[in-house]
């Protein structure tokens, strides 16, 4: 138990980034996330606008659970997806078993202490977004004259700290199986990151497929031309319904805090989320030995031995050399190949299917489905852990580039151009997959695709020169660099501000600034935009290079 | 081949400087050793020589590159050997001596015989194609050695090279280095392995606490001090009285 704590607490620190962390850096990482918070709020805003006047509706059509359990579903995917490729890192990659077994720690503190901090992790953001949606769920029925329970604050608090471990449960039923399968590859290590990566997509893709044909199952309007307007909301409020209805087994807890058979359903709930964390426990504590015994981990005696005479492999230039070398370093280091090439397979992954499910002249959409796939651009545009973490990575090794015969130029230049053809590529791939599910149109799409490219270059650069300056070549795995890095941070900010504000102007024109034409608000809003963009470009990619050298020959690996 | 004049280098937060005032010659053909004891200031010069650590004063030539206004040059001269086996682990042996190969300009058609001939000396032609990350430390060891040596280098520095060799690998790596001054090149190694040392080396470099305090031939050091062992002469020299008795010797 005491070296539960002790490791715990380490484990605590490393992932909110606060492990070392000076009060200055803390209060700057504080301040960071209070503004990217800022940022989402634009779309979140729409969410809970929605939500508020789908509670006042529910009141009155009852669907009220329904309505809310529909957030708590959103919420829950989104956790899914995000903790998925951390879950996977923990226990399949982490560097530290080998250092953790030498030490006196039991097997059983290791892993209870990483699932915590995990939790814990996951708590942190959908905490807050539970308490939220609860608060504004409540107001919109109160205002559409449903009572509200004292119960259900009691009831909602509960549902905010437990609704994760539905998630995390789905994550550790998904990956055994998957890195199971993954680890026959294990003698290509190119082969085996490529293959995660493509999982990982397709586990996404199945995932949304899955939400759409559920959604298209069961959320069929049926409206016709001589319905009241009565009638077309009831109707529409039954559909609601029917899909809240039938997300498992979050409905219960939403019913219990509407007070439907509060008991009987808070009961179910309860006994669902117990069952549930047993079943993580028992199955993660199951995967982890396995693979500290090593049936999943690389094993040196099962590598091929390939022919004895060694490949002479092509003359190329310095830099074209440097970039090879960068490439293979990542793309051969499974842990860092999902952090940094995660966005080339799920952002379209994203567009397309939320194309699919909100495209142009859906009801719900109300025109949207395009800001918010610029948004999602623009978004990852800002992160790129190629830049990122471009220098650190290199972790105790870097004093090796730095006794070769090339330039701090050629090794700065290889780095960012690297990181630079992996944004052309996210960003060209996103754009044509919104462009061709017709989620922007073709001026929209070029718009929104040299905005992005400008950003990610732009971007990129800052990233390197942060890390340039202030490198961390001390990390236990790279996980845990991506996330203490709070250089990820301010890129990620521009890129979610540059968004936020298009989604804005488009909220202004239409809502505040009157009597512009279509033509005029869409032209102010990209104009804007693209300004924002060509700024961000300029004033971090412009005679920056020169300054990066100098702050490279001073880095004491 | 090497030559260092006045270096001086302090780190950040520290009192004093790591390496003060440090003169010193590698000529060519010779081999020398660099001794001192733990936090002598050994690594930090090794480290300035090959361009890992940026210095406050003094100059580095290497064939007569300056390492500060003609880094690139300098280092294409130099064939390097870390202490902690440094190399790139994600990538196969072939594939990181390829790459050190593109970087120092090796001509595809001169590589393949080079490396056959390094990797079957170091006994590692059958681990080529496998991921360093697979290797233990000597295995390591052995591709920085290739990758060292791969491009021909006039002055080859090692760090404590014998660290985690198998005899027989050490004794190849000994060979290596006379056969590479036999060339008309240099060697200019860090040890604390006094016996290899004193079997090896044309001379020997002693510094402590950041200063030279002895520069000679081991000739000169078998002449003079003939009653005494290499181990007991550097445990002499490296006493605490031992500066205040003798003075810095340049032959």
């Amino acid at each position: 138990m005491f070296n539960f704590l002790h490791l715990f607490r380490l484990d605590l620190g490393f992932a909110f980034g606060f492990k070392g962390a000076s009060k200055k850096e803390i209060a700057k990482k504080v301040a960071l996330i209070v503004l990217i918070c800022a940022c989402f709020a634009v779309p979140l805003f729409f969410v809970f606008s929605i939500l508020y006047f789908g509670a006042r509706l529910g009141a009155f059509f009852g669907g009220l659970a329904e309505i809310l359990n529909i957030v708590f579903f959103a919420m829950q995917l989104m956790m899914f997806m995000l903790f998925l490729p951390s879950y996977v890192s923990v226990v399949f990659f982490s560097k530290d078993t080998e250092l953790l077994s030498s030490l006196p720690i039991g097997k059983t503190a290791v892993f209870s202490s990483r699932m915590l901090t995990m939790y814990l992790q996951m708590l942190a953001v959908s905490f807050p977004i539970t308490l939220i949606a609860g608060i504004v769920a409540a107001c919109g029925a109160s205002s559409g004259g449903y009572g509200i329970g004292v119960e259900f604050w009691f009831i909602l608090i509960f549902a905010a700290i437990t609704v994760p471990i539905i998630p995390l449960s789905l994550i550790t039923l998904i990956s055994f199986p998957v890195m199971k399968f993954v680890s026959l590859f294990k003698a290509n290590s190119t082969l085996k990151s490529v293959l995660i990566l493509l999982l990982y997509g397709v586990i996404m893709a199945v995932l949304y497929y899955g939400v759409i044909s559920f959604q298209n199952y069961v959320g069929k309007i049926d409206l016709s031309a001589d319905m009241t307007a009565n009638d077309a909301v009831h109707a529409l409020m039954q559909t609601i319904s029917k899909v809240g209805g039938s997300v498992y087994p979050s409905i219960f807890i939403t019913k219990a805090m509407v007070g439907e058979s509060s008991g009987v359903n808070f009961i179910i709930y309860s006994a669902i989320i117990v069952g549930l964390i047993a079943l993580i426990l028992l199955l993660s504590m199951f995967f982890y030995s396995i693979r500290e015994s090593g049936a999943l981990s690389k094993s040196s005696d099962k590598i091929a031995s390939r022919a004895a005479s060694a490949s002479t492999g092509k003359s190329m230039s310095v830099r074209l050399a440097l970039i090879r070398k960068e490439f293979l370093c990542v793309i051969r280091e499974s842990q860092l190949a999902l952090q940094t090439f995660a966005p080339l397979v799920i952002l379209p992954v994203i567009i397309v299917v939320y194309s699919l499910a909100f495209g142009r002249g859906n009801l719900v959409q109300q025109g949207l489905t395009g800001d918010i796939s610029f948004f999602v651009i623009a978004m990852v545009s800002g992160v790129n852990v190629m830049s990122t973490i471009a220098i650190s990575r290199e972790g105790d090794k870097f004093s090796l580039i730095k006794t070769l015969p090339v330039s701090s130029k050629d090794v700065i230049l290889s780095k960012l151009w690297l990181a630079d053809i992996l944004s052309v590529l996210v960003v060209s791939i996103s754009v044509i997959c919104a462009a061709a599910c017709k989620s922007l149109d073709w001026i929209e799409a070029l718009l929104a695709w040299a905005c992005g490219i400008m950003l990610s270059l732009g971007v990129n650069c800052l990233s390197l020169s942060r890390d340039i300056k202030n490198p961390n070549f001390r990390f236990t795995n790279y996980k845990e660099l991506v996330k203490k890095s709070s250089k990820s941070l301010v890129p990620m900010l521009l890129g979610l501000s540059v968004g936020a504000i298009n989604m804005l102007i488009k909220i202004l024109t239409q809502l505040v600034i009157k009597g512009l034409s279509d033509t005029g608000a869409f032209w102010l809003r990209w104009g804007i935009t693209i300004a924002l963009s060509v700024i961000i470009l300029i004033s971090c990619r412009v005679n920056r290079i020169k300054k990066m050298c100098a702050d490279f020959e001073k880095i004491e690996g | 081949m090497l030559k260092i004049s006045g270096l001086t280098k302090q780190y950040k937060g520290q009192n004093a400087p790591a390496v003060s005032g440090l003169d010193l010659e590698v000529r060519p053909g010779e081999i020398m050793a660099f001794l001192g004891p733990n936090g002598a200031g050994k690594s930090t010069t090794i480290k300035c020589i090959t361009g890992i650590l940026p210095y406050d004063t003094g100059s580095i030539e290497i064939c007569g590159y300056n390492l500060k206004s003609d880094p690139i040059q300098a280092k294409m001269n130099i064939g390097f050997v870390p202490d902690n086996h440094a190399t790139y682990e994600n990538l196969t042996a072939i594939d990181y001596i390829n790459f050190i190969c593109n970087i120092y300009r090796v001509p595809v058609e001169e590589r393949k015989e080079r490396i056959d001939e390094l990797a079957e000396m170091m006994s590692l032609t059958q681990a080529m194609n496998k991921p360093i990350n697979s290797f233990s430390h000597g295995m390591k060891q052995k591709v920085s050695v290739i990758a060292a040596l791969v491009h021909k280098p006039k002055l080859w520095i090692l760090d404590e090279p014998m660290t985690g060799l198998d005899p027989k690998s050490a004794h190849v790596l000994k060979e290596l280095m006379r056969k590479h001054c036999d060339e008309g090149n240099s060697v200019f190694f860090s040890s604390h392995v006094l016996e290899v040392v004193e079997k090896l080396c044309d001379r020997l470099a002693i510094i402590k606490g950041g200063e030279l305090i002895e520069v000679m031939s081991m000739d000169a050091l078998r002449d003079k001090k003939s009653d005494l062992s290499l181990e007991e002469f550097f445990l002499s020299v490296t006493d605490n009285n031992y500066e205040s008795e003798h003075s810095y010797t340049e032959e």
